[in-house]
């Protein structure tokens, strides 16, 4: 995958998803121009679409901190951390 | 702890300064670390730890008020996004280890029920595996990912951190959230 193509993906997908469901196949027949693999993803990110997905943060996050040994004792001073 | 390190340091992030980063790290999650022990010892029933509210205890105990802006905030948030990543990836990987050596789990289960707690375990795990793919391809993209889904950010904060409209935040989380959901559902039934 490549950035290029990610965009086009995303691209499509923003604008199908504006589309009520009816009209999509013959949207997605004229933006994806016969690139089958383009609209297999774009399909498969439509089926999915919708869900939810919900931070572990809030119910999770206290519970974890709690733990012994975090990350924190890996990093001595000096320790190259981050991109 | 001296509010002016932890000022300084981010003052120096601001600037490029690479080793800023890797100092402030361990400083902001001791913080975090010690504010959630604080809330799950005073914990009521029911009640959910606001993640947002967290971070910015964090960041008023930490931080010198009077030497600090809006861009310094923003940049606090970022990293202690990047720290509860961490911190959840680390906890989900301990329990995924505990629960294959079939180990007495000896962490709080009645927060939630076995079987979510297993399915939060194997979401946490999965997502980060893929968020790199995702980062190569769209950094921005992964970046909302990050704050919202580890830092907990709703679509308005995300959007102030970035600096980007909380219009492209709600469309680029909607098409992460349906491409993580595809991964993952590809994962259970290959």
């Amino acid at each position: 995958m490549t950035p290029e193509r990610w965009a086009s993906i995303k691209e499509i997908f923003n604008e199908a998803s504006d589309r009520p469901a009816p009209e999509r196949p013959a949207f997605l027949d004229s933006a994806c121009g016969g690139d089958e693999p383009l609209r297999g993803e774009v399909e498969r990110l439509l089926r999915q679409n919708g869900e939810s997905l919900k931070s572990p943060a809030g119910e999770l996050l206290a519970e974890a901190s709690s733990l012994a040994g975090g990350p924190a004792d890996r990093w001595a001073p000096g320790t190259l951390v981050g991109p | 702890m001296a509010t002016g390190e932890v000022t300084l340091l981010l003052a120096d992030m601001k600037r490029g300064h690479k080793d800023a980063l890797g100092k402030l790290m361990p400083l902001v999650y001791a913080e975090l670390r010690r504010l959630a022990g604080h809330y799950l010892r005073g914990e009521r029933a029911g009640h959910t730890l606001q993640p947002t509210a967290l971070v910015n205890e964090a960041f008023l105990r930490l931080v010198d008020q009077d030497r600090t802006d809006w861009q310094h905030r923003g940049q606090f948030i970022g990293v202690a996004a990047q720290l509860m990543r961490r911190i959840l990836v680390d906890y989900a990987r301990q329990r995924a280890a505990s629960k294959r050596a079939g180990a007495a789990v000896t962490l709080d289960e009645e927060r939630l029920s076995p079987a979510d707690n297993a399915d939060r375990t194997e979401e946490i795990l999965a997502i980060e595996e893929v968020l790199d793919r995702l980062a190569e391809v769209d950094a921005q993209q992964a970046r909302i990912v990050e704050l919202r889904y580890f830092g907990g950010l709703s679509v308005e904060e995300t959007a102030g951190l970035l600096e980007i409209s909380p219009r492209t935040v709600k469309r680029d989380w909607a098409m992460a959230r349906a491409w993580l959901r595809a991964e993952l559902a590809d994962r259970k039934s290959p």
